[in-house]
């Protein structure tokens, strides 16, 4: 890979160790992928800050990064954390998870991060432009990043994302490359989609089967928002690899079926209807049981979504048993107690968490042993990693669930 | 019976060997594995109750979170980790918690590993050379 001058002296450790550091995982980076050169970034964001998931090998590397004094030279925004950064003793999390979660906020607060803490960061203003170069981490961020904002991302961790953040640069391959954009897989979806849960649901069947490829969704009968798309992209992101999707006559670089394969012809066809979605569901649990925590906002909600929450909560009083979580950021969460929302919310008596979700937090001292939600990429993870047992359904069918403290029936 | 050696590309440098571990669906480190003890607990997955630890981890490709990057990292950190890894095509979150936990790992073998390679062949894996000798008892 060529690097310039400057690039040769920071791996060479002349601009410091953090940099060199940094400059090592991008370099064998782009030497896995036969980069021809390192390109610039306009924006990252980092995920891995959970002290839930980051651990002390997480706290070690963001440790290691801040010990020599350098900040990051681009605008970097912070993903979840492993607790509410504000409600954590109200919720029921221990201190010394709570001391450790501020350990590793501390260091990349040293470096200058821009502490979002959220896993939709258009939602909190870190919007950007279509063909923009940056270095997003969080699966179901960077999925967005590419495919609804048309901005330019690899699929970015908190090691390489980190590192692009000290040096504002990325090696040149994967999705920053034109060719590389283009469609493979047509996927025609037939059945008509209603809400996010069930776009969610179409995410997770197809991602197991198209892998890495970028599928070309063709929706017959359903026209998706915003949240829509969130959450198919995180879905994709879950349950294969895939960064990139192209939806026809909808996202910017799929104005038409042939701009979305860029001329040539799918090399696969998948069609989708509603069986094989409720197929694809099956993993998870199903009958009816009672229930400990309902959780919504997976990924983060919209102020509309906290909207759809609150009218349905209107009147209502969750169950007793029941810690029901409505999980945003806390840019979405102060315009929602302007307008009254959270006050909603919270007047059923559910909470409006900031900063984080079920899967980045400690289930365990939390108490929570089955619960509902109407994302697949929640329900998957913490299912796999706390073993909670998870039902999964509409946003109705979760604020009832939350209400009666039972989830009663399968999955509509 | 006389070793085979296939011939593929380095992704992270190192020499190690081990018993195979082999499936032919992908991994998230992320959720998948449990980095305490380094067992697969992803549900319906070809390897779930297997332990990865130690063994030389033959799958397509990664999967899923980004975080799984450090997972890795931290199971190599904890000794959970697997000794080396071999990939049809590695993916850039695999990549990065291999660089970072020195673990060996090579890709875009001759042939598909996923098939030619056994569970309990033993392999000795030269990622500096792109190299993976396969040993069936």
């Amino acid at each position: 890979m060529h690097l310039t001058r400057t690039e040769e002296l920071m791996l060479k450790g002349e601009h410091g160790s953090s940099i060199q550091k940094a400059m090592e995982i991008l370099v064998t980076v782009g030497d896995i992928y036969k980069a021809s050169k390192l390109i610039d970034v306009s924006s990252v964001h980092i995920s891995g800050i959970s002290y839930r998931n980051a651990r002390e090998s997480g706290a070690k590397l963001v440790e290691a990064f801040a010990s020599s004094g350098r900040r990051f030279v681009v605008p970097t925004s912070s993903n979840v954390l492993g607790m509410d950064a504000t409600r954590w003793a109200e919720l029921g999390f221990p201190e010394d998870f709570v001391e450790g979660q501020n350990r590793i906020l501390r260091s990349y607060e040293r470096m200058g991060i821009v502490p979002i803490h959220t896993c939709t960061p258009y939602y909190s203003g870190c919007i950007l432009r279509s063909r923009e170069d940056v270095a997003w981490a969080e699966s179901a961020a960077l999925i967005f990043a590419n495919s609804v904002l048309g901005a330019r991302t690899n699929r970015e961790s908190n090691p390489t994302a980190t590192s692009s953040a000290l040096t504002g640069k990325t090696p040149l391959y994967g999705y920053h490359i034109d060719e590389n954009r283009a469609g493979s897989i047509l996927v025609d979806v037939h059945c008509e989609l209603k809400e996010s849960s069930d776009y969610s649901a179409v995410g997770f069947c197809v991602g197991s089967q198209v892998g890495s490829e970028v599928p070309v969704f063709l929706f017959k009968n359903s026209n998706p928002n915003i949240d829509d798309l969130k959450s198919l992209g995180a879905a994709l992101a879950t349950s294969g690899e895939v960064a990139l999707f192209h939806v026809i006559g909808i996202t910017p670089e799929a104005k038409d079926q042939k701009s979305a394969f860029h001329g040539d012809k799918p090399i696969d066809r998948i069609r989708v209807n509603g069986s094989d979605t409720r197929q694809a569901l099956q993993v998870f649990s199903s009958g009816s049981e009672e229930v400990d925590h309902v959780m919504i906002g997976c990924p983060h909600s919209s102020l509309t979504e906290l909207r759809e929450a609150a009218s349905l909560l209107e009147g209502k009083r969750v169950h007793p048993r029941v810690k029901m979580w409505t999980c945003t950021s806390a840019a979405v969460r102060s315009i929602g107690e302007r307008n009254g929302v959270v006050q909603m919310i919270e007047k059923a008596g559910a909470h409006v968490v900031t900063d984080t979700c079920t899967v980045n937090v400690p289930c365990k001292d939390l108490g929570f042993k089955t619960m509902a939600t109407n994302s697949t990429k929640a329900a998957k993870y913490c299912s796999e990693i706390d073993h909670l047992n998870v039902f999964v359904g509409s946003l109705k069918q979760c604020v009832q669930c939350a209400i009666d403290g039972r989830w009663n029936g399968s999955v509509s | 019976m006389k070793p085979l050696v296939l011939k593929g590309r380095r992704v992270v440098k190192g020499v190690s060997h081990g018993e195979a571990l082999v499936t032919s669906q992908r991994i998230s480190f992320f959720g998948g594995i449990d980095p305490v003890t380094g067992i697969v607990v992803e549900k319906g997955h070809e390897l779930e109750g297997k332990n990865v630890k130690g063994k030389v981890l033959v799958f397509p490709g990664g999967k899923g979170s980004s975080e799984g990057a450090l997972k890795l990292y931290d199971m190599s950190l904890r000794g959970t980790a697997p000794a080396a890894i071999i990939n049809v095509r590695t993916e850039p979150v695999i990549a990065v918690g291999a660089i970072l936990g020195n673990i060996p790992t090579v890709d875009s073998l001759k042939k598909d590993p996923v098939k030619i390679i056994k569970n309990g062949d033993f392999l000795k894996v030269n990622a500096d050379r792109g190299m993976v000798e396969i040993n069936r008892k």
